[in-house]
């Protein structure tokens, strides 16, 4: 196990790329809005390249945060992605049935991701309350 | 799967956190083994039943799931 300074560094490491990482998530699609608002093939292509590599970075941060969890963490981890994976398939599998039946327009995809994050959140909570709960 | 670890730990005046830190895992990890719904792995068994000085089988029930 790390000495307390090591892991007071390294956790104060992680803090500020996860900072780094989310500042990066917010610049990216603004930049990338203005791009296709620019209308140029190739301004539309940088624009969809720098919107999915501003993802990157947030990705990389939040598995090192996971991969670094003892078995317990893990687990609780594992139960929140997977709620949060079969939460997900059910709302677009339910919006695509919904659009071809012609009950709504199309919808628009940006949700998916805070729909995702937001599954994501509940599982953990979720998980973490049913393993601590006593009895 | 059933264990003693709440009152082995009591036994020893060790909080969950002092036990965590002991076998490397979190607080949380500790309460969570307590409870009965979260089976550590076998590295975590063992180190469990090394700072108790038991064997597995003296701290773990798998009987009385």
């Amino acid at each position: 196990m790390p000495a307390p300074n090591d892991l007071l560094r390294k956790n104060v490491r992680t803090f500020y790329a996860f900072l780094g990482s989310v500042a990066l998530l917010g610049v990216g699609p603004i930049i990338a809005i203005r791009l296709i608002e620019g209308g140029t093939q190739w301004g539309r292509i940088a624009a969809v390249t720098i919107a999915m590599i501003s993802w990157i970075p947030w990705i990389v941060v939040v598995i090192g945060m996971i991969r670094r969890g003892d078995e317990f963490a893990l687990r609780v981890h594992l139960v929140g992605l997977a709620i949060a994976f079969f939460g997900l398939m059910t709302v677009l599998a339910a919006l695509d049935w919904l659009a071809r039946a012609r009950f709504i327009a199309t919808p628009d995809l940006a949700f998916v991701w805070p729909v995702g994050l937001l599954l994501w959140f509940i599982g953990i909570m979720s998980a973490n309350h049913y393993y601590q709960r006593q009895s | 799967m059933k264990n003693r670890l709440r009152d082995l730990r009591a036994d020893r005046n060790w909080s969950q956190q002092e036990l965590g830190e002991r076998v490397g895992v979190s607080r949380q990890a500790i309460i969570a083994i307590e409870t009965g719904k979260f089976d550590p792995s076998l590295p975590l068994a063992f180190k469990l039943a090394r700072v108790f000085k038991l064997t597995i089988e003296e701290i773990f029930d798998a009987s009385g799931k």
